[in-house]
Parts: C-alpha cells; structure tokens; sequence
C-alpha cells in the first residue's frame, strides 16, 4: 500500500476529512505527525526564519517530524491552495508552501502536491491532476473524489449541529462514525472564537483556550459550527476596499453575520490572531469595528511562540467575567 | 470560650439587623482582599459596606509565598496593637493579581478574580459613575471601559512592560533621584523634549542620548512622562471609547507627572482616587464579600491570620510524560506534607487547586 504522510498543520485542520477520505479511496494509507508539543514548536522555530507567522513555523516543525517518525513514507502530501473562488487569493505562504517544504528538506520522499486554483479551473480538474501523480485512472479519480466531496459534506453538517472540530478530526483520523451532536450540553454563555482553524484548533500554541472557556461555563461555537447560508454571499466590505483575501473570507462573514441576525446567537466574540498574519491584522480592524458598532462584547488575543499562559489566561477569565456579570445586571434590573 | 465567642457573634448581629452600627468591641464582619502583583503585594480589610478598616502593601522580592505571609502578619500585627484582632471575624478572603491561585491556596483563599475584574469592582464602589479606569501597575498596564456601572471593554499590555511602575523605577535609579521625585521633577519641566516611547529599550537610549546632549533632567523626565502616556494610548488605549469620569489607579497614580501628562492629553479631568494603590485588593476583598453574600452559611476557607506560622515547602518537577515535558510546581505544607497547589503541566493530570 502507498504510504502518505500529512504534516498536522495549517489546512489540516480546515481539509483534513477530505484529503483523507480522498487519499483512502486512491487506496493509499494516511500518516499523521504527531500533535503539536515543545518539541515540534521548537523545531518550526529553528527552522523557519524568523518573519514567518507561528502557523508556518509549525508547518515546519511537523514536516520535520513527520519525516523524522515515518522514514519509509512513499509520498509527503503538500497543498497548495490558491484560491477557491473566482475572487481573491490565498495568502502567499500557502501559494508557495510546496516550493518552501522541497527547498528546505532535501531529502524527502517525492511530494505529491495538492493544487486548488478556482480561478483556472473547476475544483474536480484539479483533482484529477493529483489523482494522476499517483498514476490512477482518471474514472477511478473521479469517484474517489465524489466520495471524497460526499463525505466533507457530512463533515461540515455534524459540525454545524454543534460538534466540536478536534472532536470530529479524531473521528476521520481513526475512520470512526461522526461523534452524536445530542450529546453537547447546554450553557448559559455562548463565546463564539473567531480565527483561521490552524489558531483556533491548534490546542498546544492557544493552551486549549476553548476547553478553558468551557470550564468556565460557557458553550464555544467557531466558524465550522455556523449554519450554511452564513457563508453562501461573499462579503463586499465597501466600494473603496475590497477584501482581497480568500482566506479571510469566512472571517469576513461571521463577522456579517453577527453584525446582524446573529448578534442574539451569542454573547462575545473573541478573534484569535497569530502574529506577523498580515491578512489577519486587516481584517481584525474590520470585525472590531463590526462588533463595537452592534455592541457585541469583543477581545482579540493574539498569539506567537513566546505567549504566557498567565496572560492569556487572564484576559479570557476577565472576559467571561465580564460577560457573566453584565448578564446578571440585565437580569437584576 | 467557645460560648463567649458564640455570644459576641449573636450579639453583633442582632445589633447590625437593628441597624445600629458594630461597636468596637463587638465582632465586625470584614472581608479580605489580597493583590498579589509583580512588583508589589498588596492586603485590604473591608467591611460589609466596603469601608476601607485596615490595609497594608510590601513589595514582592523573592517569594510571593513568604511575602504574602509577611503582609498578613504585618496586618494581624497592626489589628493586635489597635486591639482590633479579636473583634472582627474574616467571612471571606478574595485574591487577585498575577499570583491569584498561588496566593488563594496558601492563605485559604474563597475566589480568585483577574486584577481587572477587582479593579472595576472597586472604582464602581467608590465612584459609581466611573467610565473609564486607567492603570498602571508595576508591569502591567490595562485600561477598562465601563457603562453603567457594567465592565464593557478592556484591555491589557501584552509582552510590552513599557512606561509601566519598574521601568520607571529602573529609569529614576539612573537618573540618580528618588522615584517618589519622579513627578515632581516632571512637573518642573517647562519645555519637554521628546523621547522615543514606543519601547523602553528605545526610550532608554534617547534619554540617554539627551542626557549626553545636555538638557536637564526636568525636561527630560517630562518628556518621558508625556511619551509614556501617548504609547499607553496608542496600545493599550488603541480603539477604546474613552468618556469621562476617568479615573487614574494602581501604584504610577502616585508619579504626578503622569497624571498631569494623562490629562494634558486626554482633555478631560483625570481623578486619581484615595486609596489608588489598594484598588486590586479591595475590589478582592467586595469580590470576596459578594461570594459570601451569593452563598447563604458559606464558610470560608482562610486559614486565619496565623497562617504565617505555617511552613510551605515549593518543589519543581519535569513531567516526562509526553514530549512537553512540562515543568511542575507544587506547593506542600510542610507539617504534613498536604498538597495545597500543584500545577504548570499543559494536560492538568497533575493539578491541584
């Protein structure tokens, strides 16, 4: 069987379901580094140079150990996502992040790269040109990749009854069913954690802050956990600026969303920002005003590789704090 | 005695549910406040209408452990020469600051509150109509927007310690005057020069530069005074909606030269309040009192004010279960070796509270 290693960063955690579910019926068997730790950290750090945001060094840092644990992989899967609209890009890192892997490990297994460019062609074309580097029919590609799309599609429905990410991403990883949305319990509180999926999910460089809030007493709900019709009109942010980002895009309309309707669905907004995201520092100003003009509680907390726990810690205990006390005046009055 | 004690405690609630105010020799309920800080410690006593009873600060060199023993001796030695010990009775006991959990597991703490929650309590307390608190500790600053007498908005400095109470202590330590002078040699200053506030290490070396280049320290100090609160601005104030009343608390409040440097740029009158160095603590000591009063027969877990008699014992170990390999602290009480706080791993298997 072929054997693929995926470093667990970045888009991971945004497409893993699918490159997984893809990759299986391609017949290949998919490894994973390691989750993050100290060790993987330090790694990104030393290896990647010093301007990079915390996601990519992480890359880094997984790319190394996954070639350090899997020494006899056939292939190591790479993507390079582009854009996935007519509109906008990807940021530079990801447009480029095959060409950084091959430049900077030398001796690695051949890459079989993962190009999405929605400007060029439909998503299925390039599907077929991954499906080729491995030599596969392009009838065998095809249904691989129905499938493939078929179960992202189901994914992303258990997620939006309220399933947690990580919890749904260590059901692919063992192709373990889905875990049951019925058996979430209800909070007083909803904090909605905004922010790229590589920040709010990667639980070793955020100290598990969505588990730590839910400790406090409140739900957590992120991006994947909204309903469809959120993200089915591209936010136009004003006739003079347009958002250029594809990535941002989600971002953009939570932030509409909340802006709006869904203003009543929760009681705060936190954006989880990595140092050095250019798109991210952009876009930030953007949501902060958003959620200032509706009166929505809002903290950013942004993260990089020297972070305090103490700090961190304080400013979202101060935050549910604050949030719990000025619903029990609103109660009280 | 046991009875007597019983008989006093009746007594002065009959006589608070009469209305009539505790004497002096009857058991007074108060509520303890510690604020434990990176540069300072700070001990409030209040009473249940968050009168200010006693108070007492120290700074914190070396152990926070040992120095907060010390401050609770400190103010069980000043209540025993007021022979005020044995008529009040601690209902409960609230910490804050950057050792909140350290310091509420040694004393017998009730709740630990972020430092910003407490300062917000307390400046709601003494000016209900407050709408925005600024403060600066010894290395944190925050600014923190309240509506109503309701926190809506806050902000904290990050990695950034600049302009902040040790920066200034390091800065009038080389300047060879006393920080208590800071101010006023600001105030003496009639032509500030400009000094690069955006970061202390760049602020450092244009002072002295303009020390080299010969201006006084009056102008010099004055001029750090007013880049300090344009960089507290500019980041910590970044994007906040700053209304009047304003009010100025935390241990810089004292450097008037700040305080004049905050009203010269923000337009509008900036109050710093009586008790500004003890804000943390006695918002922690009306956090503490609101725990009591939300939990009808709560007791408290304080040790009591002997609790400098009793010896803790701090051991660090590496995990090694995984590849973090977190480091651990416990703290142990020395008698009989009963856990009282453990934590520093990133799992929690090993935490205790």
């Amino acid at each position: 069987m072929v054997r693929v290693g995926i470093p667990r960063a970045l888009l991971y955690f945004k497409f893993f379901p699918l490159w997984k579910k893809f990759l299986d019926e391609l017949g290949c068997e998919v490894v994973l580094s390691p989750k993050t730790n100290q060790k993987i950290l330090e790694k990104g750090v030393e290896i990647g140079f010093n301007e990079l945001c915390l996601p990519i060094k992480l890359y880094y840092g997984h790319m190394a150990k996954l070639l350090d644990k899997y020494p006899d992989l056939d292939y190591v899967f790479i993507p390079r996502y582009i854009a996935l609209d007519t509109k906008g890009f990807y940021c530079p890192k990801f447009l480029s992040l095959p060409d950084a892997m091959k430049a900077n490990f030398h001796d690695m297994p051949p890459v079989l790269e993962w190009e999405v460019n929605s400007k060029q062609n439909l998503k299925a074309v390039w599907a077929i040109a991954f499906g080729r580097q491995l030599g596969m029919p392009t009838t065998r590609i095809m249904d691989a990749y129905s499938k493939a799309v078929h179960y992202y599609k189901e994914y992303h429905e258990v997620l939006r009854k309220g399933v947690p990410v990580p919890d749904a991403l260590e059901s692919v990883e063992k192709g373990e069913p889905f875990p049951d949305p019925s058996e979430i319990e209800e909070k007083p509180l909803t904090i909605f954690v905004l922010g790229h999926p590589y920040n709010t999910f990667e639980e070793f460089t955020n100290m598990s802050m969505m588990e730590k809030i839910q400790e406090m007493g409140a739900n957590v709900l992120a991006l994947e956990n909204l309903p469809e019709r959120v993200f089915e009109h591209r936010v136009k942010v004003s006739d003079k600026f347009d958002n250029y980002w594809g990535n941002e895009q989600d971002i953009l309309q939570a932030s509409n969303y909340f802006y709006n309707s869904g203003a009543d669905e929760i009681d705060g907004v936190i954006f989880l920002i990595s140092f050095a995201c250019g798109p991210d520092s952009l876009i930030a100003e953007i949501v902060m005003r958003d959620m200032k003009d509706r009166g929505v509680p809002y903290m950013s907390l942004i993260l990089d590789e020297h972070s305090g726990n103490a700090g961190l810690m304080t400013r979202i205990e101060t935050f549910v704090e604050m949030i719990k006390r000025k619903k029990l005046m609103e109660v009280t009055h | 005695m046991i009875n007597n004690c019983d008989n006093k405690m009746t007594q002065t609630r009959m006589e608070l549910e009469d209305g009539s105010k505790a004497g002096r020799m009857d058991m007074q309920e108060v509520y303890l406040g510690i604020d434990v800080g990176s540069v300072t410690i700070k001990l409030a006593l209040v009473d249940p209408s968050n009168n200010l009873i006693k108070s007492t600060w120290l700074r914190n060199q070396g152990s926070p452990i040992e120095n907060v023993k010390i401050g609770i001796k400190r103010m069980r030695d000043e209540l025993e020469q007021e022979s005020m010990l044995d008529s009040i009775q601690v209902k409960a006991v609230g910490t804050t600051g950057s050792a909140r959990y350290l310091t509420k597991s040694i004393v017998g703490g009730d709740v630990a509150k972020t430092e910003i929650i407490a300062h917000a309590v307390a400046a709601i307390s003494y000016h209900p109509d407050v709408r925005t608190i600024l403060e600066i500790g010894g290395q944190d600053s925050k600014i923190i927007i309240l509506r109503d007498g309701i926190v809506v908005d806050f902000a904290m400095n990050s990695v950034c310690a600049a302009g902040t109470g040790s920066f200034l202590d390091h800065q009038a330590a080389r300047l060879g005057i006393k920080i208590e002078e800071f101010g006023n040699y600001a105030l003496r200053s009639e032509t500030p020069v400009s000094i690069a506030g955006r970061c202390t290490v760049f602020a450092e070396s244009d002072m002295i530069h303009k020390q080299q280049m010969g201006y006084s320290k009056e102008d010099i100090i004055g001029g750090l005074s007013q880049s300090l609160v344009r960089n507290y601005l500019n980041n910590v104030g970044k994007g906040k909606d700053i209304q009047p009343p304003i009010i100025f608390q935390g241990g810089v409040a004292a450097n008037s030269g700040i305080v004049e440097a905050f009203k010269e740029s923000l337009k509008e009158e900036v109050t710093v309040p009586k008790h500004f160095l003890l804000m943390g603590s006695i918002g922690a000591a009306i956090l503490a009192k609101e725990h009591f009063q939300e939990n009808p027969g709560y007791k408290t877990n304080f040790r009591g004010f002997d609790v400098h008699d009793i010896e803790f014992e701090t051991s660090t170990f590496n995990c090694g279960g995984c590849a973090n390999n977190c480091e651990v602290v416990q703290v142990k009480m020395a008698e009989n070796k009963e856990i009282v706080a453990r934590w520093g791993d990133r799992c929690g298997r090993w935490e205790v509270f």
